[in-house]
């Protein structure tokens, strides 16, 4: 292996090895998947069984609801024609034990149109719109049949309900996902500017140690200071990527399993809704949404570019700021020396979090197109962008180019104060001995 | 044979010259000796020796041919601040460092399993660096230092750190290296450890060579035609009976009734021409030239002195 293999290894394999490193990697997809299932699942139907009893003593159902099929819902209907005395009896009795629900049908119920149910257990609201929905038309469909001379067929068809949906003028189709894809991409632009971040301040914290330790005496006679330079920031950078790639997996895996065994119709998102509006099923709106936010996550957004960008700025942003703060690291004699010389450097990251954040409501801005393409801030707003599609191919590519090329130019600079700061002990560099460092020959 | 040659270094650092035309050289196969107080140019010279900054003039030669990049892994330095990884295992970090010298992985087990042994820190090749004492770093550092077995060592304050107990056991390494014909530039504050191993010196101060040369040559320059007497009687008797021809430095009272005085020689006096002149007052217990040490002949070279001594 070569020197600078030796030492990209080294970087590399004392942090990966660290146990702190393996329970960020491990905890943080397990919090997100987490979150992204918590989200799925709060407003998704439960599977529990609800058994609703209706006490029917007249008989107005004659002993029938109507459900299409059964794995409509997870209400089962069950009726029980005698008289009861009270709804105690419901609660206390323990042949009513297995019931959930009580509908209770009196005698009062055609008159005062008031229909009493008493739950053990509080039922979702997707349940007690179904249950009211269910009987209600049953009562209807009875009542119309005994008041008046129409048949059944008739009646259903009159009763056939009419279905509203609210339709955005502006997106007739309902394909627009911009706010949501708008919101992922700002995920991952933050995404990208923790990583470049913190990864960056490691390189700076792995040179003030290598300095302040003075490995870097025992070291500078074995290896050229460029190569001690890039070593430090290709491993650092790989445990990056690699810590990245794990959570990827791991989220990845997290997802499919939830779409496997969760949401199975996702798939079928958007028939789903065309049945829905056909059948005008108001109490599956719930469901609706929720399939909504599982089909952001699985359909909408372009993931394989999303990554590719992700890797590629996470690469091109951090070998430009590490290369900026290897520089600062050689520059001082101790980390808290640093925050004077870091802020400078930080500013335009901070700025392009607040562009990123601005082109969620304004995602045409030229100011976004701007600060896409500017080499400081393109890593993280170019995120926003591309996961909205608003990134022309030409801007996408020509901000890579300017990325890569200001790296080269950030490392040159940075190789040469480096290579002397290493070596100055006692005190932080002044702007003018750095200026005359870069000049050396 | 001349293994490293340095001529006329200049290095200027801003505001100050750290290195006024410095000219010196080593013999193969010797031990030399670079002193001089804090910060007088020693590092300052070992690391453009090591190329690690470069000299504003002049140039080093090793085995007479220009000195490059590619030379520095031939040589085995030893900086004055050395650190290791304190949060790498010391096995780990020393086959790191033998690597970063070019050794294969195999090939620097092996030694490193030899020196382990012989410093009997084997069981420390697990512990991390953190865990051990200052002394122990340094053996760790003296290792990585001399696995490759470079034929020309530079060691910036190898003792510094140490116990005397470990100061001599790197001194007798010290040795043992020389004897398998390597050459060796070492850098020290001990002078006691300078007279003991050195076989050549150079003193460095304010940035300028002051005194090079064998270690008996120098010492030659700078003795002076100066005697220590014991005797036993009377100090006053014993300053009477000296002439113009002598000059009493200094004395020193042992007891009530012996004494010792430093007497230099003046207008080309012999020393019998001394015992004669002192010998009907006083007793003569012991008679000796004074060899300057080389704390002494460090301080009065750094004072910018010459000459007269005494002990």
């Amino acid at each position: 292996m070569n020197k600078l293999g030796l030492i990209i290894n080294r970087e590399y394999s004392s942090r990966v090895k660290k146990k702190s490193f393996w329970i960020l990697t491990i905890v943080v997809p397990i919090i997100i998947v987490g979150m992204m299932f918590g989200v799925m699942l709060l407003s998704q139907e439960e599977t529990k069984e609800v058994k609703v009893l209706i006490a029917d003593p007249a008989d107005w159902c004659q002993g029938e609801i109507f459900q299409k099929n059964q794995e409509e819902s997870n209400v089962e209907f069950y009726f029980y024609e005698n008289y009861l005395d009270s709804f105690q009896v419901f609660m206390t009795d323990e042949k009513f034990e297995e019931f959930d629900v009580m509908v209770w049908l009196t005698e009062k119920v055609p008159t005062s149109r008031k229909v009493p149910v008493f739950y053990k257990e509080k039922l979702s609201l997707k349940n007690e719109h179904y249950i009211q929905s269910k009987v209600e038309s049953r009562l209807m469909e009875y009542f119309a049949m005994k008041e008046t001379n129409i048949s059944r067929q008739q009646y259903n068809a009159i009763k056939q309900p009419f279905g509203f949906k609210f339709i955005d003028g502006n997106d007739p189709l309902g394909t627009d996902y911009s706010d949501e894809q708008a919101g992922v991409g700002f995920a991952f632009a933050i995404l990208t500017y923790m990583f470049i971040f913190i990864y960056a301040m490691q390189v700076m914290k792995g040179v003030i140690e290598e300095k302040t330790n003075r490995v870097i005496e025992v070291l500078i006679s074995s290896v050229k200071p460029f190569q001690l330079m890039m070593g430090k920031i290709l491993g650092i950078g790989l445990v990056g990527l690699t810590q990245f790639l794990v959570w990827l997996l791991l989220s990845g895996a997290g997802l499919m399993l939830i779409r496997m065994f969760v949401f199975t119709d996702v798939t079928y998102a958007e028939n789903w809704d065309v049945e829905a509006m056909q059948n005008g099923v108001v109490q599956n709106e719930f469901n609706t949404q929720s399939n909504d936010f599982a089909f952001l996550i699985f359909e909408a957004i372009p993931w394989t570019l999303m990554l590719f960008s992700f890797v590629t700025y996470f690469i091109g942003g951090f070998l430009l700021y590490s290369s900026i703060f290897a520089a600062i690291g050689a520059m001082v004699d101790s980390e808290t020396d640093t925050q004077q010389l870091v802020l400078p450097v930080t500013m335009p990251l901070i700025l392009s979090y607040v562009v990123a954040s601005m082109l969620i409501t304004n995602p045409l801005s030229p100011v976004g197109d701007w600060f896409a393409v500017i080499p400081f801030t393109s890593p993280v707003v170019m995120m926003v962008k591309v996961a909205m599609g608003t990134a022309g191919i030409v801007q996408y590519i020509s901000s890579i180019v300017l990325l890569f090329a200001t790296f080269l130019g950030t490392t040159w600079l940075a190789a040469k104060i480096y290579r002397i700061g290493i070596l100055m002990y006692g005190k932080k560099a002044s702007w003018r001995e750095v200026i005359k460092w870069i000049r050396y020959k | 044979m001349e293994i490293l040659k340095v001529e006329n270094i200049v290095k200027h650092y801003a505001g100050h010259t750290a290195l006024d035309n410095i000219s010196i050289s080593t013999q193969q196969g010797e031990i030399f000796g670079l002193l001089g107080p804090n910060g007088a140019g020693k590092t300052s010279l070992i690391r453009i020796i090591n190329q690690i900054t470069g000299p504003d003039e002049g140039r080093v030669l090793l085995n007479g041919v220009e000195i490059t990049r590619d030379d520095i892994s031939k040589i085995g330095y030893l900086p004055e601040e050395r650190g290791l990884y304190k949060k790498m295992k010391v096995g780990e970090q020393a086959l790191y460092f033998a690597r970063l010298k070019g050794m294969s992985k195999s090939e620097a087990k092996r030694k490193l399993k030899v020196w382990f042994d012989k410093f009997d820190i084997a069981d420390w090749a697990n512990k991390k660096v953190e865990e051990l004492s200052k002394g122990m770093a340094q053996k760790i550092q003296f290792i990585t230092t001399v696995l490759h077995e470079p034929k020309l060592l530079i060691l910036d304050e190898p003792f510094s750190g140490f116990d005397p107990i470990n100061t001599d056991l790197i001194k007798q390494e010290i040795l043992r290296l020389k004897e398998n014909g390597t050459s060796i530039m070492l850098s020290t504050h001990n002078m006691s450890s300078v007279e003991e191993i050195c076989d050549s010196i150079a003193l460095i101060n304010n940035s300028k060579l002051i005194v090079s040369g064998s270690l008996n040559d120098v010492k030659k320059q700078y003795s002076s035609d100066t005697y220590a007497i014991q005797f036993k009687g009377v100090m006053m008797a014993f300053a009477n009976a000296l002439w113009t021809g002598y000059e009493l430095l200094d004395k020193k009272q042992l007891d009530d009734n012996t004494a010792i005085a430093y007497i230099k020689l003046k207008n080309d006096n012999k020393v019998n021409d001394l015992l004669k002149a002192v010998m009907p007052s006083v007793e003569i217990e012991e008679i000796h030239k004074v060899v300057p040490s080389m704390n002494d002949i460090f301080m009065k070279a750094v004072k910018g002195e010459k000459g007269g001594n005494n002990e």
